[in-house]
């Protein structure tokens, strides 16, 4: 234990993020209103080296100890990966809200008395 | 434990809350009791969390799979491009075993011809392959199962 604690105050620092955006509200709202397969493309489109421990931590819910133990780096940069990765997702999520809201055509009935 | 500390600990605190007593998470969770401001930052980061989990437990498997599959948990889910055409990559769990299955339309490989629609098997060193065909798919398989618990999954 003792050495985990280590391990994890001796790489936490060096690895701490950079500042990133805090969740708002909006973003929680927005993963409800999207459907499963665009939440799903969002996670295909966060970088390799971020989306190994998001998809271990979402979809098989191992912990961060065990994220460590699987990909072979110390528990400081999974948490960073992890971190940089939500980030990634959160703004990947944006992108596709947009996309898909630009999809959509605008539809405008004609004016009363225009010629059509 | 400084607060940009604590959130790069807690940004790892599973939204099934299953880490509530590693030591480690306790000491953050303890200061963002403490802290109104790092507590309300938690409790957005658990709610986008957890919305993100619950959608992506819903994503349906891609591809008409064996019946039997559907008792193994769906891990991961991609899709891949193979000689400029669409594959799906299906990732399994069961019993710690993992499952990696390949899925792609026969309409873009008509050139594999309409056999192959029994398995095949072939047991390599660290995994075991299998390859079949239904009228819409071709499925190549590689686990690290047993060649008789891939024989008992198709």
């Amino acid at each position: 234990l003792r050495s985990r604690r280590r391990d994890l105050r001796s790489t936490s620092i060096e690895d701490l993020p950079v500042t990133e955006q805090d969740i708002t509200a909006e973003d929680v709202d927005r993963v409800a209103r999207l459907d499963a397969a665009t939440v799903m493309v969002a996670l295909q489109s966060v970088d390799e080296i971020f989306r190994a421990p998001l998809t271990l931590s979402y979809l098989e819910d191992l912990s961060y100890l065990e994220i460590a133990e699987a990909l072979g780096v110390p528990i400081g940069t999974v948490m960073s990966r992890l971190s940089r990765g939500n980030a990634q997702l959160r703004a990947a999520l944006a992108r596709e809200e947009q996309s898909a809201a630009a999809r959509v055509v605008a539809f405008t009935t004609p004016k009363s008395g225009q010629a059509s | 434990m400084t607060n940009l500390e604590a959130k790069f600990v807690l940004s790892a605190y599973r939204a099934s809350g299953s880490d509530a007593c590693d030591p480690a998470m306790q000491e953050a969770l303890q200061q963002a009791q403490r802290d109104p401001a790092l507590g309300a930052w938690l409790e957005q980061e658990q709610a986008h969390a957890m919305a993100v989990a619950a959608r992506l437990a819903e994503v349906p498997l891609p591809a008409e799979l064996p019946a039997s599959f559907d008792r193994l948990r769906a891990l991961v889910c991609r899709n891949l491009k193979f000689e400029g055409r669409d594959v799906s990559l299906v990732c399994f769990d069961s019993g710690g075993k993992k499952s990696h299955v390949f899925v792609a339309r026969r309409d873009d490989f008509p050139w594999r011809g309409p056999g192959a629609i029994a398995p095949f098997f072939d047991v390599g060193r660290r995994l075991v392959a299998a390859g079949w065909s239904d009228a819409k798919n071709h499925y190549v398989m590689f686990s690290d199962a047993s060649v008789e618990d891939v024989k008992r999954l198709l």
